[in-house]
């Protein structure tokens, strides 16, 4: 987070947890492609089967 | 891979049945949005963007609802307790292959080489210097079948080692630099705030970050819903991709 002061008072509100948050970062856009790279990983050490990412993100459409 | 309803009835103490996954559309068109999210930072965006009113702006009227694990948020969302989850893409693909009607329609956390928020640790004093001298010895991580385990395996094998003959077993983050101080485990995955407090300590020192074997940038943590309750409300699914990819930029 960009600003890790307000996120921490926002954590405690809703989680009760203290502490800075850490530099957890967000996505800006939607790409599938951003999705491949953990499917992949994960069909690859047989968590999942071999997936394609945009047979599980929404086109927008 | 098995059935839904077994996939399920591993997750949690909720009592889902087939009867939960009968159509819903009817429910679906109500204009509360409530919001399955869990407890690590890659999940946290929905906490932000609940607080700034980053939907409440859109008139979308979400209220969010903490589970511990996000098995059992996509327990809820599969019955219908809540409409919209922010779990682990990992987690949401498993489902997926398990034939629960889940996608995905906006990204939550992601990689990004070089920020890291997690790392393989071992204790200061071990003498492992490579995650490649982790083959046959003892791994911790929060959960084998998860994120945790697939990139440690991923960092052991492109260091060089062999993660097939890794012993891994499963500690609470909580309680793994303990057990990393008392000799217990060879190393183990630990995530922020306990893996920059253990840095920050000294106690333990890290071997890398098994995301960076995965992908220098991938999607870690994805908001999703089930395809019945997208079809009636892709209005509602594109205000909240719309407002939670805007997080990060909007502060």
């Amino acid at each position: 987070m960009s600003a890790p002061g307000k996120a921490a008072l926002i954590l405690q509100k809703y989680l009760g947890v203290t502490g800075t948050p850490s530099a957890q970062r967000f996505a800006t856009a939607m790409r599938a492609a951003d999705f491949q790279p953990i499917l992949d990983a994960g069909a690859h050490y047989g968590l999942i089967p071999a997936t394609s990412a945009v047979t599980l993100v929404w086109d927008g459409r | 891979m098995s059935t839904r309803q077994a996939w399920l009835g591993d997750c949690s103490a909720l009592a889902v049945t087939p009867a939960m996954f009968v159509p819903r559309a009817a429910a679906a068109q109500a204009a509360p949005i409530k919001i399955a999210a869990g407890q690590i930072d890659a999940q946290a965006q929905a906490y932000y963007a609940q607080d700034q009113g980053y939907f409440h702006d859109r008139g979308l009227d979400t209220s969010i609802t903490t589970f511990h694990n996000g098995a059992a948020g996509a327990a809820a969302i599969a019955g219908g307790e809540a409409q919209v989850g922010v779990s682990r893409v990992l987690q949401i693909a498993q489902a997926h292959a398990h034939n629960l009607p889940f996608v995905i329609i906006a990204p939550g956390g992601i990689h990004e080489w070089p920020y890291h928020v997690s790392g393989l640790m071992v204790a200061a004093a071990s003498p492992i210097v490579s995650a490649k001298e982790l083959s046959g010895k003892i791994v911790a991580v929060a959960s084998l079948n998860g994120l945790d385990g697939l990139k440690v395996r991923a960092l052991i094998d492109r260091a060089g080692g062999d993660s097939s003959t890794v012993k891994f077993v499963e500690i609470p983050p909580s309680a793994t630099v303990e057990a990393l101080a008392q000799g217990r485990i060879a190393a183990s995955n630990v995530e922020d705030p306990e893996r920059s407090t253990a840095l920050r300590s000294g106690v333990a020192r890290s071997l890398g970050d098994g995301e960076d074997a995965i992908g220098v940038r991938f999607v870690q943590t994805g908001w999703y819903t089930t395809t019945e309750w997208l079809g009636a409300n892709k209005d509602a699914a594109a205000s909240l991709r719309q407002r939670s990819t805007r997080l990060e930029a909007g502060r």
